[in-house]
């Protein structure tokens, strides 16, 4: 069986300024592994990369067997491969119910989208209550559980997120966690997490990648990682 | 008091252009943020298009009409997909992309001189009826601008609320990066707003075409109108394009009441600036699409 995610020799960057120098990583079926490292040390570049969302320098990316590398975000996520961006990932001006629709915008068949919704209200109960309300006027926690409920409604193999936790008090955290524990163990859905949160992070993943000034410092167990010598070492 | 419902009257008619402007500038601007000085040009092209269809060709009104809506929706995505677009493509600031559409605007404008020769070009044997309603004269212009910007209204409403591409561009013009992530072509999406923007233009432009004939710069005034209703009413609102559009055509219009004539053109930008002073955001922006 072939890996998931395969990420060789990856560049990415803005103008002339190159930010992620050479990352290797395989993401195995089922796994949940966490991207850690300092602000600006070019996490979202290289989720966005992998997307599709920027151009790479170089580098090649690999999802089931096949070669990505460079393809569009509507043909990525056709494919099975969603991204939970970092901020506002939602429409604010549209009710939830739009957001979800839009969220599911590459499935054709009404009936999926039906079902897919039910399986979001399920997961996140308080969204089935606000399906008519304007997205901006969610709280930030509810916010996210929207984003990440979009990110499902295209039925991934693969779920990116990045930073999904961010500005959320520590209760939010545990929820959109244990949310992301749950997709995981319910829908089978490969889970690439970046994370701001160090402890939550770790105790999430199956394996950890630190990430410094774009380079891959560490990949291996997160239990290791998270044994203090290491990280202050790394941090 | 008869003047006063005349001109209330003639406000309306023209109010009623005005909203049929600024929803076509609003679509374009609220979806894709270009502010697209050649909608100017366009509007012309829309014009000649149907007065090439009823006069060289002497197709009837109706068809020259589809012919000059067609026109200028080609003409649109055209400007979109052959000069925009690859700017944007290649990284330049929205700052880069305002100044090639006033270029634009400007080749375009020679181009039409070039073409049709400065001179009104008008529909010959056209004249449209005229009701007389006690004191006040209506003509069946009027009273079609009007039923346009109904039935445009409705169904951009519908288009918007109810398909595919409507929610793509509600989306788009929510938040173009999302828009890309949940897998929507933002350029093909951007493309269809031109071509549906520019067409909203153009029944105006056909009516101007009945009205005054055509001109190779008979669109200057209206992309400056159309800027007004569009900020005046909040961007990328239809009933905000709206009600802008006939509170810019009222105000203009009773304005001659006790303003001298050679004021007109600048009420409009006088209301601009009160309301920019007053509501940055738009007299109408709380309204929902
Ligand atoms: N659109 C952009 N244009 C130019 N430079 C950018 C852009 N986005 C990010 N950068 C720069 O690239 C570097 C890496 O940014 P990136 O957003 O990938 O970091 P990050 O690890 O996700 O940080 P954070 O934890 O703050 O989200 C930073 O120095 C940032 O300033
Ligand atoms: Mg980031």
């Amino acid at each position: 069986m072939s890996a998931r995610l395969v990420i060789e020799g990856l560049n990415a960057g803005y103008g002339k300024k190159t930010v992620v120098n050479g990352v290797d990583l395989v993401v195995e079926p089922g796994e949940i592994v966490t991207v850690l490292g300092h602000n600006g040390a070019g996490k979202t570049t290289l989720l966005r990369g992998i997307f599709g969302l920027i151009r790479l320098k170089s580098g090649k990316v690999g999802f089931d067997g096949r070669d990505i590398t460079g393809r569009s975000p509507s043909d990525n996520i056709l494919d099975g491969v969603a991204l939970v961006p970092q901020g506002h990932g939602i429409f604010r001006s549209l009710t939830v119910q739009q957001n979800l629709e839009l969220g599911g915008f590459s499935v054709t068949d009404k009936a999926v989208i039906a079902e897919r919704i039910a399986r979001v209200f399920g997961l996140f109960p308080i969204l089935e209550e606000r399906h008519r309300q304007i997205g901006g006027t969610l709280s930030g926690g509810q916010q996210q559980m929207l984003a990440i409920g979009m990110a499902l409604m295209s039925g991934p193999r693969l779920l990116i997120l990045d930073e999904p936790s961010i500005g959320l008090a520590p209760l939010l955290v545990e929820r959109v966690m244990d949310s992301i524990r749950e997709i995981n163990a319910e829908l089978g859905t490969t889970i690439l997490l970046v994370e701001q949160n160090l402890k939550q992070g770790l105790a999430v993943a199956n394996r950890a990648i630190v990430l410094n000034r774009g380079t891959k410092l560490y990949d291996g167990s997160p239990a290791e990682l998270a044994d203090e010598g290491r990280l202050i070492a790394m941090f | 008091m008869d003047l006063f419902a005349q001109l209330l009257v003639n406000g309306l008619g023209n109010g009623s252009r005005y909203a049929l402007l600024g929803l076509g500038f609003g679509l374009i601007f609220g979806t894709t943020r270009i502010v697209h000085f050649a909608y100017g040009p366009i509007y012309a092209v829309a014009a000649y298009a149907a007065w090439l269809a009823a006069s060289a060709a002497g197709l009837p009104l109706a068809i020259s009409a589809a012919i000059g809506v067609a026109g200028a929706a080609l003409a649109g995505a055209a400007v979109y997909g052959l000069a925009y677009r690859p700017f944007e493509a290649r990284g330049m600031s929205s700052h880069s992309v305002l100044i090639l559409s006033l270029a634009l605007s400007i080749v375009l404008d020679s181009l039409l001189t070039l073409a049709f020769t400065p001179s009104v070009q008008t529909i010959p044997e056209f004249t449209a009826p005229i009701f007389i309603l006690g004191p006040v004269y209506v003509t069946a212009l009027q009273l079609g601008q009007i039923a346009a910007v109904v039935a445009v209204a409705a169904i951009l409403t519908l288009f918007l609320r109810r398909t595919r591409y409507g929610q793509a561009i509600l989306a788009l013009g929510d938040n173009r990066d999302m828009a890309r992530i949940v897998g929507i072509d933002t350029d093909r999406i951007s493309l269809v707003v031109f071509a549906i923007g520019s067409a909203v233009s153009a029944i105006a432009a056909v009516f101007t075409l009945l009205n005054e004939g055509a001109t190779p710069t008979m669109g200057f005034n209206p992309v400056f109108i159309a800027f007004v209703v569009a900020v005046v009413g909040g961007l990328g609102s239809i009933p905000g394009a709206i009600a802008g559009g006939y509170l810019v055509g009222l105000v203009e219009s009773l304005g001659l009441w006790k303003i001298p004539t050679e004021w007109q053109n600048s009420i409009a930008f006088v209301l601009l600036f009160l309301v920019m002073l007053v509501r940055p955001q738009g007299l109408f922006s709380g309204l929902k699409r």
